[in-house]
């Protein structure tokens, strides 16, 4: 067995924790609803998208293995080299057109983004590899996973015959549930922590008793109607018993919990969607880390743009919107601005990945304890190119991975990428592999140590 | 005791109104059970509170369920229940649950009456929940709530803040809402001879003597600005941040007004690049070079014209005679030959014959009010509604009527067995 005794930083850590945070975390601090006692952490899963593609020359290091160069584009994460795999040449093959499909550049990688499943305009996709993880890692958390966002769905444009909700997500329950991802902190807290201030155990004991009545008394009348409704409509009440699974899981962690357990003090309730990018994004990371810190879930996705997003990064001084400018048909200066909105995403990412780092977990940190996947859909986001993916893992998922390298394959689906990963998890692959649709074909080799 | 039979009495009207039906014994033994579980400790009115939680959170008040009738053959068609109807309609128009007047209505077996039907549904439009219809149908179907995520870039159009954006919106909803409350023809949504302004919407668009931030009912004399075409709204949300485009201003009138939406582009289409290098070209130049690639053309020899026409309006919809100092060419020319100039003339020719437009409104109505797509089995209904609104002049509540007596919204498919 591997100990690891990793430093934490925690001046680092301080200088950036922000304003939200009202106290440092101290060991006799950290909460534990779910069973976390002993040496052995649970391992974390979080992957965090980017729209559009990158710039890929300056994102791709040229040299392999351990003695690869930092690019411009992940100059953040230098700091971070040791507990990074830059992951090339991986092709999201299930993305790619079948016979005369029209549209769908955007909408087809980014739904096949972690279901490696080809999408039919208007059609199911299938599982997402978060979800598969989810089925499994959630049973011991009261949130089965988290899925949060920067871009309001609301307002968001097709790709071709794609409705937006392909582009909306990257977390598919079931082939034909794309979950919705959560835009307001407020309520990824709240969804985390409840909205109730009542800390007294035993009205949360009352409170959780009578919910159970409630949850028994709904699953009786979703029985009763299930006979009643057309064949075609009985997916719907699933996903409505799937939520009350949820709601279940939740009630019986706070019943076992709710004794004993103290709610985390450390974050303040966010109060709505802040109006920079870059607070926005911070704020939902600081989520991320409190949720892992607090055991509330092991699974998040994070899409800091939608797929295809217009989004102008004023901060950084770029009035066009990402999408139109991402098609800078070669021209210099535009190829600039595109790397300049790489390099600002980059530079959030190392903030998250900084604070996973400084958050002691058992015996070293949130970052050893988990295998974070950070990359985008596209490559060339000029030309709609889904091979070749920009790809990266952070941290080191205790101890499972073989960081600090570049590693390069030969156009493998993406998806084989994330059978290694649930095999790291320790989850069954089956239902993901298994499906006649999956590109997937297996593990990949030389990404664990 | 007397608790008890209150709580029925609670409970019991509380549901009918959440499950849109009358209540079975079943119903409220359910309830009075969860009742129970908090009242025997915590008294009454901990008792309804629960009681209540389980109402919103149960599946009856969660699903429109439309059960079928006992005996019906696998497959039949048959025509839903007064009570589904009741629910059908204020989901439609209001996007929410019967009152008591409709299913009282409904439960007593009036409401299939026409007479009764269509008072109804005037009064439903009367009502202020009918605001629903606004901003979730016209809403949705306008893009009118992209407006609030619209981001002109500010130094290109200092002018632009929060001010203007919520007026813009405010003036179309109001707009709309005239229209469905007056019961107006369809039509007049594109040349409808007044709009809803405030100062500082007033100023934007260059129509003198209007004071004051509230929004007030104004004559458009200026002939361009007529009708939502001349509105901010939609001028902004088919705009880029920093300039025009005509390409997504002609695909919106062709998808939302015409009712003919463009085929996506092919897959890896080459970007638009000046040919010549060595002069500068303006953005219609570039667009034109679609005319020359055959994998272009065939949409966008329609569409781009269509937007040429918009091309005086700036991407926040003010005013322009010049674009980068050069003067504005808003002609456009289609593939049938039909030449037009201007936001003017094109209003002419879409309002020429309105029937392709009244189409398309009974189109996207029809899909709002089904929450499914409109299918091709389903155009027999749509011709219906168009006809019954052609002998009543456009007007919208020909159009409501239309679909609400459509064979979509009346009929229901029995399950397979």
């Amino acid at each position: 067995m591997m100990i690891f005794k990793k430093a934490i930083p925690r001046r680092t850590f301080l200088k950036g924790a922000g304003v939200t945070v009202a106290l440092p975390f101290l060991e006799s601090m950290v909460p534990a609803f779910a069973a976390t006692t002993g040496t052995q952490s649970p391992l974390r899963f979080s992957t965090v998208f980017v729209p559009n593609g990158r710039i890929m020359n300056k994102w791709t290091p040229a040299s392999e293995g351990a003695a690869f160069e930092i690019t411009p584009t992940l100059a953040p994460l230098a700091p971070f080299r040791d507990q990074m795999l830059v992951v090339s040449g991986l092709n999201i093959k299930a993305a790619d057109a079948i016979g005369n499909e029209p549209g769908g550049v955007h909408a087809r990688p980014c739904a096949s983004f972690l279901t490696g499943i080809h999408p039919k305009p208007g059609g199911a996709v299938g599982v997402s590899m978060d979800q598969i993880a989810a089925r499994e890692m959630g049973k011991h958390t009261q949130l089965a996973s988290l899925e949060v966002a920067l871009d309001s769905p609301e307002v968001a444009a097709d790709d071709g015959s794609y409705a937006a909700y392909y582009m909306n997500t990257i977390s598919w329950r079931s082939g034909t549930t794309p979950l919705p991802m959560e835009i307001n902190p407020r309520a990824v807290f709240e969804r985390m922590f409840g909205d109730t201030d009542s800390s007294d155990p035993a009205e949360r004991l009352r409170r959780v008793k009578k919910q159970r009545s409630v949850l028994d008394s709904v699953r009786e009348g979703v029985a009763n109607l299930m006979g009643d409704v057309q064949a075609s409509d009985r997916p719907k009440l699933g996903e409505y018993l799937d939520a009350l699974r949820d709601v279940e899981r939740r009630i019986q962690v706070a019943e076992s919990s709710s004794a004993s357990a103290e709610e985390p003090t450390a974050m303040e309730r966010p109060v709505g969607i802040p109006t920079a990018y870059s607070e926005h994004a911070k704020l939902m990371f600081d989520l991320h880390v409190l949720a892992f810190q607090s055991d509330l879930t092991r699974i998040t996705s994070f899409m800091m743009g939608r797929e295809q997003t217009d989004r102008p990064f004023r901060e950084i001084g770029i009035g066009d919107g990402h999408h139109p400018l991402s098609h800078h048909k070669e021209v210099q200066e535009t190829i600039a601005l595109v790397e300049k909105i790489d390099l600002f995403q980059s530079q959030l990412f190392a903030y998250f990945v900084e604070k996973m780092r400084a958050t002691r977990d058992g015996d070293g940190s949130l970052l050893d304890h988990s295998v974070i996947l950070f990359g985008s859909s596209l490559s060339d986001g000029n030309f709609h190119i889904h091979n070749n993916v920009p790809i990266l893992l952070m941290g080191a998922g205790s101890g499972k991975i073989k960081t600090g390298r570049h590693v390069k394959y030969a156009g493998q689906p993406l998806s084989n990428l994330h059978l290694t990963v649930l095999d790291m998890l320790k989850v069954p692959i089956d239902g993901y592999v298994d499906s006649k649709y999956s590109d997937a074909t297996g593990p990949l080799e030389g990404i664990t140590a | 005791v007397e608790e008890e039979s209150c709580a029925k009495k609670i409970l019991g009207n509380l549901a009918r109104r959440a499950y849109r039906r009358p209540i079975t014994d079943k119903d409220l033994a359910t309830l009075l059970e969860v009742y129970h579980a908090a009242s025997k400790d915590e008294g009454f009115e901990a008792g309804i509170e629960l009681a209540l939680q389980r109402i919103l959170a149960g599946p009856e008040f969660l699903f429109r369920v439309e059960r079928d009738p006992a005996n019906l053959a696998p497959g039949s068609v048959y025509g839903i229940s007064d009570v589904e109807l009741a629910s059908r309609l204020s989901f439609f128009l209001w996007s929410s649950i019967p009152d008591q007047q409709l299913l009282q209505l409904a439960e007593t077996g009036k409401l299939k009456d026409d007479a009764v039907l269509a008072g109804q549904v005037r009064r439903m439009l009367a009502d202020p929940r009918a605001s629903a219809l606004v901003s979730n149908f016209a809403g949705q179907w306008l893009d009118i709530r992209s407006m609030k995520q619209a981001s002109p870039d500010p130094d290109e159009f200092p002018d632009f803040d929060d001010d203007l954006r919520e007026a813009f919106q405010k003036e179309t909803e109001l707009f709309f809402a005239s229209m469905l409350q007056e019961d107006r023809s369809v039509v007049e949504l594109l040349n409808a001879d007044y709009t809803f302004l405030n100062e500082r919407l007033a100023r934007h668009y260059g129509v003198p003597n209007v004071f004051g931030s509230h929004f007030r009912r104004v004559a458009v004399k200026e002939e361009p600005r007529r009708g939502l075409l001349g509105q901010g709204t939609i001028l902004t949300v088919t705009s880029r941040a920093n300039r025009t485009s005509p390409v997504l201003r002609g695909k919106w009138v062709l998808e939302n007004l015409l009712g003919s939406p463009p085929p996506p582009p092919p897959p890896n289409v080459p970007a638009l690049e000046a040919k010549d290098k060595s002069k500068p070209v303006t953005m219609r130049q570039m667009i034109e070079q679609h005319r020359d690639n055959p994998a272009c053309s065939g949409c966008h020899s329609i569409m781009d014209p269509l937007g040429f026409a918009l091309e005086n309006f700036d991407a926040i919809g003010k005013w322009r005679t010049t674009d980068a100092y050069v003067p504005v060419d808003a002609s456009g020319k289609l593939p049938d030959g039909t030449e037009f100039v201007g936001v003017v003339e094109l209003r002419k020719l879409l309002t020429s014959d309105p029937d392709q437009f009244v189409h398309t409104v009974a189109e996207k109505l029809l899909t709002y009010a089904l929450g499914r797509e409109v299918q091709y089995f389903d155009m027999p209904a749509v011709r219906g509604i168009l006809r019954e609104a052609q002998s009543n002049e456009y007007r919208w509540s020909s159009l409501i009527l239309g679909v609400i007596k459509s064979a979509p919204f009346q009929m229901r498919r029995a399950r397979e067995s």
